[in-house]
């Protein structure tokens, strides 16, 4: 498959993920927001977890009544808002759409059609207004991975996309472990507190996991418990190790046939990172650091998109196959 | 009929439904019997359906102007354009007659230039036309085609002829239109198909992949590899370039994905190189090859051009196809009929007069106020003079420029052509209208039955541009008496 | 005569430069009449495989490309030539080249400006006036190198009274076609002992059709195309004859030397 178009689904599968993410942090914060007041910081905390707390904090130095959600979903000048990761998705399946199923395409359109209806109304930051459309955003996502394994035959082009979602989804999921534990809580000595109980299940209330949770461990939420659920449980899709194991699949099937100099690189990253979290547990992790684990699982993340982009996506292959 | 009809009023011109005398036209009689009692609310809630089918499936073009190039719906209209059997095979006949005598014209045009040396047509007037390519000269497209794809503008004219308007021999867009309209149909309106079926539509890109895959070059594979090769999805035409290449199953390729190496075309895949034998293209001639046309063109492919002169890929249309298009040389395109077929042509022009023959020059500087004179150098409407409406300042002015550069001008009677029905959410009204059919050309020529129907905005309206916010209909071609057009509806495209 | 041709240029790229494609029209083909070709080879560093194709004007154009990355280029050409000097007979034109070989262009414009360059007195025939006005603008414009620059045309060298060889020949060049007089632009070699100016170079200068051969003329050096000539490749003006044309993808800056010898044996 054209490499350009390997590298477009790809990143399709990326945003798509992505845009589901924010849209269920978004919503969470929502429901954290109304039963708690400020200090706790449910907005912030979203936008601390996908990352964007910096370019946040001088969007505000420029306009100190920046809402936090209005930023982070219908901003058409953030780049990195709900709305530009849809309309990113959109233009990305426009320029892939022969590698598309007819539903594919026209349910992602319909959500893009639908997102500049809901940003173009009088006020499109109401609450309301806000949490119809993340709450749009994550079926129509949903739909979208649905329509995609229910319609799409499996080829090449299949497999990148499934790479994309995978990526992202354990880049996600590591990000938003390592920002409870190293960003929201004020004090060491909060840990175990209620404020730190609270914010365990909003993290997994955005993961659609505190059922799951409830299912898997008695008792109260416990911060070493939900570690294990989202990074080494199998059986939860969104876990860490699930989205690894998923992103080795789908390497290895978009790749059968390229040639070993140009799949290597990545392939060894994933396979590392793979053998990392089955190897592991979380008490070693913990006692380890944490959040020098996750860093490493972000960094192998990290090499693997370069080494895509490099090998894969760009690079001029060397002999002549056909 | 339908009391929306009411007031329905046939301008000066011609009108597709309704004769002079208010009669209904007999391609229509049976479809205006099909939607006998139809109200307002019925046809607006089709209507609706339509438009709302064609935006969730992204059916649109983009608009340059407009801030960051905004995409937009082609509004549709769901009264057809009806032709006979009878007549379309006539045009059918005629479309063809013109599409071999252009490919002939190309092919001499880029060999000894034969026609020239037999003072058909003037040396300068194709020599040193912008679109005539040097870099052509001396190629040979396989099986002489050079015109793969022609788009054929079509009025009918005040006595109900059909006229040639125009010929669009480089990369003429609409076909994808044309498919999906007709999927719209079937969906919106599916009860108001005549039971013998209608010419089919759906056929194209099958058609068009086989004509590709018969002009591949010689030493190409069996199953030779057809890609499309667009300018990106910032392309006014680039849902039609995704949709072909969906439908025949082929990569949508733009510049960068293509390499050429030792005069050969590959495109650059995740496992490879993979050899590329005919690339349709629908980027223009100046920017498929750097190293041959503009140098800052990003679109292209440097050493396209050697691996075609070498044989070794197939480019669909062929280049340099722009010298045959122009608004002066269709004023010789009946004489190119005669002189390499032999024949007289089946469809006659729009009256035209060039200012590079005498005669014709005569005619027009006796006849400015009647007639409109455009340069031939510019497009948009740009110095057109409207002759009738033009003051005698204006005419002497026109006259003067005339005189001074005639090479630089033609001239046309004004011209009426006919009206279809348009449902303006309330009733019924005239709408002028044009009708482009496709004509697909490897190793013989196929004509789409039918084609792209394009109607003006409003009533008053001579344009019927996409881009002036004119609409498009479906076009149907009849069975033949007591004949089957396709067996039934139209299928699922997709 | 035997003009042996040694031509060497050398690309140096700041960066490694990917798909390097590269046009050449440096190699003298057979001329009957007026040149033969005894050997002639190009070679590149790193090697290529060349491959070459016939243009418009009859010209061999070569071409070759590049799929690794390249940071160095070196092009060589090693060509030995038996010319006469004698005028090259042509076959009738085609409609196209009768055509072009009139026609002005963007470095030979038509100007009545140039009107002033005309020599007042000139022979009887298009021949005798375009020796007259070879003559004329040899002696009425300063040659000097540094003069001109690539994108100069024939209205520069109107205007600055100075010019390049391809100058004079771009102004001869308009002047002739003005008159509807077919006359073609020359680039080639020159091995020319003592003062001729650009001997031992690159040069460039003009063909005029008369009868049924072309003439050569060269107004650097106000004299006929003789046996010391080497014709490279003709066209209508510069634009259609540059020696090397190239594009690559990269972010790299380009320099380039190129080195030129031309001799000749006349004891054959």
């Amino acid at each position: 498959m054209l490499a350009r178009v390997a590298e477009n689904l790809y990143w399709l599968g990326r945003l798509l993920e992505r845009a589901d993410n924010m849209a269920r942090l978004t919503d969470v914060s929502f429901a954290a927001n109304v039963e708690a007041a400020p200090p706790m910081g449910a907005d912030e905390a979203v936008v601390a977890a996908l990352g964007q707390r910096r370019a946040f904090e001088e969007a505000r130095e420029h306009d100190p009544d920046l809402d936090a959600r209005a930023y982070l979903v219908f901003s058409a000048e953030h780049a990195g808002s709900l709305r530009s990761t849809v309309r990113g998705a959109r233009s990305l399946a426009r320029e892939t759409r022969e590698h598309l199923s007819r539903e594919v395409f026209e349910e992602l359109n319909r959500l893009y059609l639908e997102l500049e209806r809901a940003a173009s109304v009088a006020d499109p930051d109401s609450d309301f207004a806000l949490q119809a459309f993340c709450s749009t955003v994550k079926h129509s996502t949903s739909a979208i991975q649905g329509l995609i394994d229910n319609t799409m035959l499996v080829t090449e082009g299949t497999s990148w996309l499934r790479c994309g979602v995978a990526l992202e989804r354990a880049d996600m999921t590591s990000r938003m472990i390592d920002t409870k534990y190293f960003v929201l809580l004020p004090e060491a000595a909060d840990v175990g507190g209620p404020i730190d109980r609270f914010q365990w299940m909003v993290l997994l209330r955005s993961v659609s996991a505190l059922e799951a949770y409830r299912k898997r461990y008695r008792g109260g939420v416990s911060g070493p418990n939900v570690a294990r659920l989202l990074i080494y449980d199998r059986g939860f899709p969104r876990s860490l190790v699930s989205s690894v194991n998923a992103l080795v699949a789908a390497y290895e099937e978009a790749t059968r046939e390229t040639p070993s100099a140009r799949r290597r690189r990545a392939l060894r990253e994933i396979l590392m990172l793979q053998l990392d979290l089955e190897a592991g547990t979380v008490d070693v992790a913990i006692e380890q650091g944490l959040h020098e684990f996750l860093d490493e699982v972000q960094r192998r993340l990290a090499l693997t998109n370069e080494a895509l982009a490099a090998d894969l996506f760009r690079a001029i292959p060397e002999g002549v196959a056909g | 009929m339908s009391e929306l009809y009411d007031g329905y009023i046939v301008g000066q011109g011609i009108d597709e439904m309704f004769a002079p005398d208010g009669s209904v036209r007999a391609p229509y009689a049976s479809f205006l019997e099909r939607t006998r009692g139809w109200d307002g609310a019925r046809y607006r809630d089709r209507e609706e359906a339509a438009g709302l089918e064609t935006l969730n499936n992204g059916i649109t073009f983009t608009v340059y102007s407009e801030s960051l190039g905004t995409e937009r719906i082609f509004p549709f209209s769901l009264i057809p354009r009806i032709i006979e059997h009878q007549e379309w095979a006539r045009v059918e006949r005629g479309l063809i007659q013109r599409v071999t005598a252009l490919n002939r014209f190309l092919a001499d045009l880029y060999d000894q230039q034969q026609v020239i040396a037999d003072g058909i047509v003037p040396g300068p007037l194709v020599l040193d036309h912008p679109g005539y390519q040097l870099s052509m000269v001396g190629v040979r497209a396989p099986l002489g085609t050079h015109v793969h794809i022609a788009g054929i503008d079509l009025i009918r004219d005040i006595e109900g002829e059909f006229r040639v308007l125009e010929d669009n021999l480089r990369t003429p867009s609409g076909v994808s239109y044309v498919i999906e309209n007709r999927r719209t149909m079937a969906t919106s309106v599916p009860e108001v198909f005549p039971r013998e079926g209608v010419g089919p539509v759906v056929d194209y890109p099958e058609r068009l992949l086989e004509a590709l895959i018969e002009v591949a070059p010689p030493g190409a594979p069996e199953t030779p590899r057809v890609v499309i090769l667009t300018p990106g999805a910032a392309n006014s035409a680039y849902f039609e370039h995704s949709f072909l290449a969906r439908q025949m199953g082929i990569e949508l390729v733009e510049g960068r994905d293509l390499l050429v190496h030792e005069e050969r075309v590959y495109l650059r895949s995740t496992t490879g190189l993979e050899r590329v034998d005919v690339i349709y293209r629908r980027v223009d001639d100046e920017f498929i090859d750097p190293l041959a046309f503009r140098p800052d063109s990003m679109l292209g492919v440097p050493g396209l051009m050697s691996a075609y002169r070498a044989g070794n890929v197939t480019l669909v249309n062929a280049v340099g196809n722009g010298v045959a298009d122009d608004k002066a040389v269709y004023r010789y395109v009946p004489d190119l009929v005669r002189y390499y077929l032999n024949e007289e042509p089946i469809l006659r022009n729009v009256d035209t007069y060039v200012g590079w023959r005498e005669d014709d020059l005569e005619y027009m500087l006796d006849h400015l106020d009647e007639l409109v004179s455009k340069p031939t150098d510019a497009s948009g409407g740009y110095g057109i003079v409207v002759g009738p409406q033009a003051s005698p300042r204006d005419l002497d002015a026109l006259r003067l420029n005339i005189r001074s550069d005639p090479r630089r001008w033609v001239a046309q009677p004004v011209q009426e052509f006919s009206t279809i029905p348009s449902f303006d959410g309330d009733h019924f009204e005239p709408r002028r209208s044009d009708l482009r059919p496709f004509v697909v050309t490897g190793a013989s020529s196929w004509v789409l039955p039918g084609g792209l129907t394009r109607v003006a905005r409003d009533r008053e309206s001579y344009i019927v541009n996409s881009s002036q916010g004119g609409g498009s209909k479906d076009t149907w071609v009849l069975a033949p008496r007591g004949g089957h057009a396709a067996g039934p509806l139209p299928e699922e495209v997709d | 005569m035997i003009v042996r041709v040694r031509w060497n240029t050398h690309y140096r790229y700041s960066n490694p430069v990917e798909l390097l494609h590269t046009e050449l029209r440096v190699e003298p083909v057979d001329r009957p009449g007026t040149q033969r070709v005894i050997e002639s080879r190009l070679l590149t560093k790193p090697p290529a495989t060349i491959a070459a194709h016939e243009d418009v004007f009859g010209n061999r154009v070569a071409h070759l490309d590049f799929l690794e990355a390249v940071s160095d280029l070196e092009v060589g050409l090693s060509a030995d030539v038996e010319t006469s000097g004698a005028p090259e007979p042509a076959s009738t034109l085609s409609p196209l080249l009768a055509r072009l070989y009139v026609q002005p262009t963007t470095r030979a414009p038509f100007d009545d400006a140039f009107n002033a360059f005309v020599p007042a007195v000139a022979g009887e025939g298009r021949l005798a006036f375009a020796e007259a006005l070879n003559r004329h603008l040899h002696a009425e414009f300063v040659y000097e190198v540094g003069a001109s620059d690539v994108g100069h045309t024939a209205r520069d060298v109107a205007r600055s009274g100075r010019g390049v060889c391809q100058d004079f020949a771009h102004l001869m060049l308009a002047i002739l076609r003005a008159r509807e007089i077919p006359a073609r632009y020359v680039s080639g070699y020159l091995a020319a002992p003592g003062e001729a100016i650009e001997a031992n170079a690159s040069h460039a200068w003009v063909q005029v059709l008369e009868g049924d051969a072309w003439h050569g003329l060269d107004p650097a050096n106000g004299v006929p195309q003789d046996e010391h000539y080497v014709v490279a490749a003709v066209g209508r003006d510069y634009d259609d004859v540059p020696p090397l044309r190239g594009t690559y993808t990269g972010a790299a800056s380009e320099s380039w030397t190129t080195h030129l010898e031309v001799d000749s044996n006349s004891q054959q």
